[in-house]
């Protein structure tokens, strides 16, 4: 212990005039938040309150909406103008949170409005691979769909527009009816993503492609074998990509949630996201708004 | 650097926020710097600069908040394609960026925070590479926060990089799989995994992204952290990145919070693994880790003497602005 003295006396010792202090600051500290603590989980628990009330959705406490029928929707969108919309993706991707099996029959309309504004290519993703396991049963909606649209059209007296071949990626169906072109649909699941990658990788080291000798040589050398392109035709391929060019122009999250899910993530690089209402609440009106505000874009790549 | 610290109702909003979920790893896409220039009759390097300077404010409030690691979008390969002029500009603010944190280092105003670039280094300008590879360096033992920076990177690059980072490994059996069916004879490869996949593409030991803000009003990712931001909440804000504020920083979280509470997080890659499996990892991935960080001290130690700063742009923002900045929280 130090001990200090001046002319008024024995002083306290020093490291006990510092602990006292700092003591003091500890305490009064302690106490501020003993008093502030719970205005501030309160200040937390109102914001939050408010956000829940603001964004309260009706639809979520009936599980099953009002739905137009399928000729409603048919009509508007054969009334709509192609030239209205300054463009239009070729490669549409959905991506569905929450998925449920009794929702498929609305994920096979969706792609019925996306087919009837001349969208050829659709990727549809669920986390859950709900509707990959559902191939069959997805293809029998759509072509189902797709019949009762033309008959809609010919009886309204709508301009006809001509059935597709339907091509499931990854799958084989006997098909309906031949068209001039093709609507080509590929499902997807949470395999297809990362773990897809993983076992791509895997595989090309397997096949040999980056074989070096066990001598302990570090320096690097250009294997012109795995490049950008080799890898890239091989995750393609994995997931059923590899007829395709493009990567999804827009993504289309149904959900009420602001994340892609996991969805491929080598596939998304310039994809423009929209987050959706949950499938219950989505409608035609919501479709074609998210179409609209893609026309209106901007696509700066870097430069 | 910016003196700069938080306001009374700044301390008070991120104590109220920490009450709730706090992302541990926010990634930010720092987009509409020209666009900022052009609407205030800016020359563009003063936008950059600008939002240079907001850059060091949202790494004081992501720790203000409890958040642990931010990474920030600098500079993409692709932005490589716009006028020499831009891009010289461009890495000569990021030089001063870097001059000035050094500088913050040795005189000991930065002692928590680790600083690592990720991106691909043989774009970089060496002037550039030298001084961010000695702030890395010094700056490598300093916890518990992670500043990371995103130069000459783009997502695809840092997935082949991944592939890229095995080549030339040693023979140890114990961390890769011997396979026998090459045509080439026995091959090493490592245990793929994800959580390996992650880690090879940048060698920072990041953490998976919980958040991604992307400011300037495009709704795309842009080939940022694609891999590790796939489960992330990503919040798309109209304003640019210089018009950034506490309360738009704030409503981030604040929208973090509530999606966070819908969709809980998904188990990390790491977590993922067994103990075993984990240590196998671990152990494939030292090599390659030794080697980006030997390869760091060599351009460390090519660093020249840091220059004395110039002093920066910093856009005067006025009671009005404030004002809106809160009602539209």
């Amino acid at each position: 212990m130090v001990h200090s003295t001046n002319s008024l006396g024995p002083q306290k010792p020093f490291l006990a005039q510092v602990s006292r202090e700092k003591c003091s600051k500890y305490i009064m500290s302690s106490y501020l938040e003993l008093f502030l603590g719970p205005i501030k989980v309160l200040a937390w628990l109102i914001l939050h309150f408010i956000w829940k009330i603001k964004k309260f959705e009706f639809q979520t406490l009936f599980r099953k909406s009002w739905e137009p029928s399928i000729y409603t929707e048919i009509k508007t969108l054969a009334q709509i103008s192609k030239e209205d919309f300054r463009k239009l993706p070729q490669h549409l991707a959905l991506v569905f949170h929450n998925f449920e099996e009794e929702q498929l029959l609305k994920v096979a309309r969706i792609i019925t409005w996306a087919w009837m504004m001349d969208i050829h290519i659709i990727s549809v993703y669920d986390e859950k691979g709900i509707i990959k396991t559902n191939a069959s049963r997805m293809h029998k909606f759509i072509t189902t769909l797709l019949e009762e649209v033309q008959a809609a059209q010919s009886a309204k007296n709508l301009k006809i527009k001509d059935l597709p071949s339907l091509k499931f990626c990854n799958f084989t169906f006997n098909n309906k009816f031949e068209g001039n072109y093709t609507l080509k649909i590929v499902l997807l699941g949470e395999d297809d993503g990362k773990q897809g990658i993983v076992s791509v990788t895997k595989d090309l080291f397997q096949k040999g492609l980056n074989y070096r000798p066990t001598n302990g040589l570090s320096e690097a050398f250009n294997n012109k074998a795995l490049d950008f392109v080799t890898w890239e035709t091989a995750i393609n391929k994995n997931v059923g990509l590899d007829w395709c060019d493009t990567e999804p122009e827009l993504m289309m999250v149904f959900g009420n949630v602001n994340s892609t899910l996991g969805f491929l993530p080598w596939h998304i690089r310039l994809t423009e996201i929209h987050w959706l209402p949950t499938l219950y609440a989505s409608t035609c009106a919501s479709f074609l708004e998210s179409l609209q505000k893609f026309s209106s874009c901007e696509r700066r790549v870097g430069a | 650097m910016e003196d700069y610290s938080l306001s009374l109702l700044e301390i008070l909003a991120t104590a109220v926020a920490r009450m709730g979920l706090i992302p541990e790893h926010i990634a930010v896409i720092m987009d509409g710097n020209r666009r900022y220039a052009r609407s205030k009759g800016l020359k563009t390097i003063q936008g950059h600069q600008a939002g240079a300077a907001v850059s060091s404010r949202v790494d004081k409030w992501g720790r203000a908040v409890g958040c642990k690691e931010v990474t920030v979008y600098a500079f993409s390969s692709e932005n490589f394609k716009r006028t020499k002029e831009e891009v010289d500009d461009l890495m000569e603010l990021m030089c001063w960026k870097t001059d000035t944190m050094l500088q913050d280092v040795e005189t000991g105003k930065i002692t928590d925070v680790s600083f690592n670039v990720i991106g691909d280094w043989d774009k970089v300008p060496h002037k550039l590479k030298c001084r961010m590879a000695n702030l890395v360096e010094k700056t490598k033992n300093f916890k518990p926060y992670k500043l990371n920076v995103a130069v000459a990177y783009t997502g695809r690059e840092g997935m082949l990089r991944s592939l890229k980072a095995f080549e030339g490994l040693k023979c140890d059996e114990t961390a890769t799989e011997v396979n026998h069916n090459s045509d080439k004879g026995q091959t090493q490869q490592p245990k793929w995994n994800e959580y390996l996949v992650e880690q090879a593409q940048n060698m920072a030991n990041m953490r998976p992204v919980d958040m991604l803000i992307r400011t300037g009003g495009d709704l795309r990712l842009s080939d940022f952290m694609l891999w590790e931001a796939s489960h992330a909440y990503v919040h798309f804000t109209p304003k640019t990145w210089p018009e950034l504020s506490f309360s738009a920083f704030m409503h981030a979280i604040f929208m973090y919070q509530v999606h966070r509470r819908q969709i809980p997080k998904p188990i990390s890659a790491k977590d993922s693994l067994s103990l075993e499996e984990l240590r196998y990892t671990e152990k494939t991935l030292q090599g390659p880790r030794a080697v980006m960080w030997a390869k760091n001290a060599r351009f460390a130690k090519k660093d020249a003497q840091v220059e004395k700063n110039r002093k920066p742009f910093y856009p005067s923002k006025t009671y009005l602005d404030s004002l809106q900045d809160l009602l539209s929280f």
